[in-house]
């Protein structure tokens, strides 16, 4: 890949979403469609973990395209999508305390094995699986709820779903993208 | 000479002319006039003589000072001249006595001027009339109307007789008594010789005779007699004649016989030399030759002929004739008698008439000479016509259309023009031709300008006239240069001006220069035919579009040039057509949503509009649509599939020039992977929160805590050290796989209560599964290995690794070794996933080592390859919980698990 094509890459990540990962088959699927239910309400339950994740990122909203094929369904920038570690820990508070979402108002920040349980290691920029959650930036971190174990410590843990990996990350300097998750088993 | 004296002068006939009749005819003949003159009227009785009459005297005679008027009686037949006396005042005239013999004779009076310089110089004449002589009988003759009578009678008693006649005789005192007393021989005194020249007059008195009575008679006589006096006795006391023409010295003798009233006579001669004169005869000159033109009055002059002596010729008798040429002119006299006067006559060309002037002198010597007049006739001057007054416009060119005409000339007249009034002063081309022109000068407001012409005849007579040209201010014309465009490098472009108008005039000139705005110049070619328009190539463009601008300026036909009209071309560059781009090659899942994005595709020289893509499919099953298949992002569902099978689509994208290209992307579509079986995740381990910006607490207390990791899950609500840290729950398993109480002592296995995977437990005995073994990652299966199954022969790698019991110290080969001893009972064991390692782990103590005693603090391989690099797969840190990429050719810690 070029270094032009990363620019429109980057382009696009806020733009319009993740043209597409880089998935090998000959890694198994760390996040197949088949292991998640879609639902209407733009989440989409992960079967395996029980958990119940919102397709879209944090101040995007799902546009299916008017269609029940996922195909085209699209995860659209509509409000703020960056957020420091403070304000994703309060706007998952928010969403709770503001409606909620889908009918659900126990809304949180996935903890550090949550998060990385949808990476979809197969993939990877994003290393993510993007018939459930289109639009995922190909190399955007997102914030986990859980703080580096360090005492004093000032970083908190992300994935960083460009390759599916950790990435520490500074809880008041850096900006990152948020998932909302609820339920799990 | 007195009067008295000339009233007894007498005339002597010539006698050798008359001789033969003048025995018998001859009488003495007075002259009177016929009537008008009662007073003077002839006395007829006896006893009166001197019979006096008033002389006709022409009025046109002018009396000369000092020149005394002397009337002949001339006889053209035998060219006798008698002459007449004059009284003083001129108006009375007495005859001599003129023997005449009857017969009729022809005679005219002749007029002369008597002076002392030039003697007698003929004035004018009568025409001749008859003169009948007869015996008793008085003779009547009308001379210019007067008549006279001629009273013939020898003893003045009225009768007639020619018996009686005697030469010089006075009747009268012929018939006076005889004196009484003793006489006395008179005194005879002729005077002195003299000496004269030809021609000279001369007179000889007998005044010196005397008597001691009375003379009564004179007789002169020439002795011998040579014809001097004509045979004429002269029987006055004054002798009168002419010195005779000599060619010598001459001496003539007269003799004067004087004859007392006794009638004793007594005698005496003497003797006048007659000495030749030289030529005499006068010298005509008939003036210079003359040209004139016709009509003029014409004055021939002789008055420069002179004498023989080169005085002026008094006497002399000037005619003038003319002798060549034609017309014949009327010729006039002139107050000058030498002159003649004429009128130029009309001719059609030049004319030479030639007129003689004969000059005669008293003794009738004449010469002559001739003058030339040329007569030319009148040059008729020319016509002008400048043509007519014109209005024309500024800068454009005006023509003075002139003509003329010369009537008489041989060949054209001359033209000039010439600028009389008005301003500016233009320069006239071809002044000297009939057509001049000049360019109308730019003027700001109407100007008049004034022409004259001069039209000039080759004699130099000249007409005039002129012409009024008012020019009026030319009004610029407008340019268009068109409308801006765009046009594509190494077009042809046309610039046309032709929309540029005049108001009043036309367009002349068009001017087109390109404005140096930086852009390229590029190289103007007018057209051939139409000059308004210019052509050029448009330039390259690769560096992007940039604008020509051009500048149009027209000049209409008063050479007036319009305010500048610009027009700009923009340049873009040729499009290049689109690049299609389909996307990346890519594999898929059943049940995948396949997004086809175009968005990689591109337009070199645009932007591809959201209208520019088409996606087909090329390959793929049967019932398969796309969805957006005309739009940048299309998609579909992977279909189901039983083995790995290629769905090609096909992106066209089109630009907005209409260039279109193609790309294909080939979808493989695996067959979607078995269903997981639910498994819930462990808990991280995390009890603290964390403050912001830093700080964590030891316990669940910090920022958002209600939204911080140690806010939720097993951590919180089955927190159980005992089983394993924090949410963890672990049960001790036997080697035969049977569990264990937490508080046994030896055990093989570890299985995990919330994921229900049971895992490895290393030992520290140096066996197969000592916890200080190491391999290199292997996976010779050929599915998930990410394309590269890694090294077989740990050992080999840089830092080696170090195993016993396995051939090769790799993955594969340990966890063939481990199932085929069955641990735990179990013979599935292989390499954790990622995030089933990452599972165990407590971030906050990393390892329970109560129920994983050995493990070493370090990186431990998962069977999750790397999809960045088919070189690389995951590890996790049992140090620290996190996850890296390692090289599969590296030595790396390995606890197995199984399960669900």
């Amino acid at each position: 890949m070029t270094a032009k094509h990363c620019i429109v890459m980057l382009i696009w990540a806020t733009a319009a979403g993740a043209a597409g990962a880089d998935c090998l088959p000959s890694i198994n699927a760390t996040s197949p469609t088949n292991r998640f239910t879609v639902n209407s309400n733009g989440t989409a339950t992960d079967n395996v973990t029980g958990l119940v994740w919102k397709r879209c990122s944090q101040g995007y909203t799902l546009n299916d395209g008017g269609t029940a094929d996922l195909a085209d369904d699209r995860c659209l920038p509509t409000n703020a999508y960056d957020f420091y570690w403070k304000d994703a820990l309060l706007a998952a508070q928010t969403v709770n305390a503001t409606g909620g979402f889908a009918n659900a108002t126990d809304w949180r920040v996935p903890n550090l094995k949550e998060l990385s349980s949808i990476a979809e290691l197969r993939c990877s920029a994003p290393a993510i699986n993007l018939t459930i959650f289109p639009d995922t930036p190909p190399a955007t971190k997102y914030w986990t709820s859980s703080p580096l174990y360090t005492l004093a410590d000032t970083d908190a843990y992300q994935i960083d779903f460009k390759s599916g990996g950790h990435f520490l990350a500074d809880r008041a300097i850096v900006l990152a993208h948020l998932r909302l998750v609820r339920g799990g088993f | 000479m007195s009067l008295s004296d000339s009233m007894t002068r007498k005339t002597k006939l010539n006698r050798s002319r008359f001789g033969a009749a003048l025995a018998t005819t001859a009488c003495w003949l007075t002259l009177s006039t016929g009537c008008g003159y009662t007073d003077n009227a002839p006395d007829k009785s006896a006893g009166s003589t001197g019979n006096s009459v008033q002389l006709p005297y022409p009025a046109a005679l002018t009396k000369v000072p000092n020149a005394t008027l002397v009337v002949k009686l001339y006889f053209p037949d035998n060219l006798e001249e008698k002459t007449l006396r004059i009284s003083d005042d001129g108006a009375k005239i007495t005859s001599d006595a003129i023997l005449l013999p009857v017969g009729t004779y022809k005679a005219r009076l002749r007029y002369y001027y008597y002076t002392e310089a030039y003697g007698e110089l003929l004035v004018t004449e009568s025409a001749d009339q008859d003169l009948e002589v007869v015996a008793g009988q008085v003779s009547t003759v009308s001379f210019m109307d007067l008549p006279f009578d001629f009273n013939i009678d020898e003893d003045h008693d009225g009768i007639i007789n020619l018996d009686e006649l005697k030469l010089g005789t006075n009747p009268r005192v012929a018939d006076a008594p005889p004196g009484g007393s003793t006489n006395q021989p008179p005194h005879a005194d002729a005077g002195a010789d003299i000496t004269v020249t030809a021609g000279d007059p001369v007179s000889l008195s007998a005044s010196g005779s005397t008597d001691d009575g009375s003379i009564k008679s004179y007789l002169w006589q020439e002795v011998p007699d040579t014809g001097v006096l004509n045979g004429v006795v002269t029987s006055e006391q004054v002798l009168n004649f002419t010195a005779p023409t000599v060619t010598a010295d001459t001496p003539l003798v007269f003799k004067l016989t004087v004859t007392d009233d006794a009638d004793v006579s007594a005698e005496d001669t003497v003797t006048v030399t007659v000495q030749p004169r030289a030529n005499t005869t006068p010298i005509a000159k008939a003036g210079a030759n003359q040209t004139v033109l016709e009509g003029d009055s014409v004055v021939l002059d002789g008055s420069l002929s002179t004498d023989s002596q080169g005085k002026a010729c008094v006497a002399c008798t000037f005619t003038w004739q003319q002798t060549a040429g034609q017309p014949t002119v009327q010729l006039q006299a002139d107050t000058n008698p030498a002159n003649a006067i004429f009128t130029a006559p009309v001719v059609t060309a030049s004319t030479s008439l030639v007129f003689t002037l004969k000059v005669s002198n008293a003794a009738n010597e004449s010469s002559t000479a001739s003058t030339t007049i040329t007569v030319n006739p009148k040059n008729k001057p020319p016509t002008a016509n400048a043509g007519p007054d014109q209005t024309v416009l500024a800068g454009t060119g005006a023509t003075l259309q002139g003509s003329g005409n010369d009537p008489d000339g041989s060949r054209a007249p001359t033209f000039a023009w010439t600028q009389i009034a008005g301003a500016p002063t233009v320069t006239l081309k071809n002044a000297n031709l009939a057509t001049a022109s000049f360019t109308a000068p730019l003027v700001g407001a109407s100007s008049k300008l004034t022409f004259q012409l001069k039209v000039t005849d080759e004699a130099g007579a000249s007409a005039f006239d002129s012409a009024v040209i008012t020019i009026t201010p030319d009004v610029p014309p407008t340019a268009i240069a068109g409308t801006n465009r765009s046009v594509t490098e190494g077009a042809a472009v046309t610039l046309d001006g032709s929309a540029s108008s005049d108001s009043d005039g036309k367009i002349i000139a068009f001017t087109w220069t390109q404005v140096s705005n930086g852009a390229p110049a590029v190289n103007l070619q007018t057209d051939a035919i139409n000059p308004a328009i210019t052509r050029f190539t448009a330039p390259a463009a690769a560096a992007g579009p940039f604008d020509l601008v051009f500048q149009l300026v027209v000049t209409d036909n008063s050479n007036v040039a319009s305010a500048p009209a610009t027009v700009t071309i923009t340049v873009n560059p040729k499009n290049i057509p689109p690049i299609a781009d389909a996307g990346a090659n890519r594999s898929v899942q059943s049940s995948d949503a396949v997004r086809l994005d175009g968005g990689y595709s591109s337009d070199p020289d645009g932007v591809l509009p959201s209208t520019a893509y088409q996606w087909s499919l090329v390959q793929a099953p049967t019932g398969l649509t796309l969805l957006n298949a005309n739009k940048v992002l299309a998609g579909f569902t992977a279909p189901p599939v039983t083995k790995a099978s290629d769905i090609i689509a096909k992106l066209t994208v089109t630009d907005s020039a209409g260039d279109s290209a193609s790309a294909t992307v080939t979808v493989t579509v695996y067959p979607a992977p078995p269903i997981q079986t639910a498994m819930a995740l462990n808990d991280t381990g995390i009890t603290f929160g964390g403050n912001v910006p830093s700080g964590n607490n030891p316990t669940c207390i910090g920022e958002t805590i209600n939204q911080q990791d140690c806010s939720f899950g097993r951590d919180a609500t089955a927190n159980n050290d005992a089983d394993g840290v924090a949410g963890l729950q672990f049960t001790k398993i036997d080697a035969a796989g049977n569990p264990l109480a937490v508080s046994a002592a030896v055990w093989d296995c570890v299985n995990d209560e919330v994921t229900h995977l049971m895992w490895e437990t290393k030992v520290n005995t140096n066996a197969l599964r000592d916890y200080r073994h190491s391999y290199s990652w292997f996976n010779s299966t050929g599915v998930n290995d990410g394309g590269n199954p890694g090294t077989s022969d740990g050992t080999a790698v840089a830092v080696g690794a170090s195993c016993v019991d396995v051939v090769g110290c790799n993955t594969e080969a340990y966890v063939a070794r481990v199932n085929a001893i069955g641990l735990c009972g179990h013979n599935d064991w292989r390499l954790p996933t990622r995030d089933e390692l990452r599972g165990i782990i407590s971030y906050n103590t990393i390892i329970d080592f109560n129920f994983f005693p050995y493990t070493k603090g370090s990186y431990y391989w998962t069977s999750t390859p790397s999809a960045s690099s088919g070189a690389a797969a995951w590890v996790v840190s049992l140090n620290s919980g996190n996850d890296y990429q390692f090289d599969k050719a590296t030595a790396r810690y390995v606890m197995l698990v199984r399960g669900p």
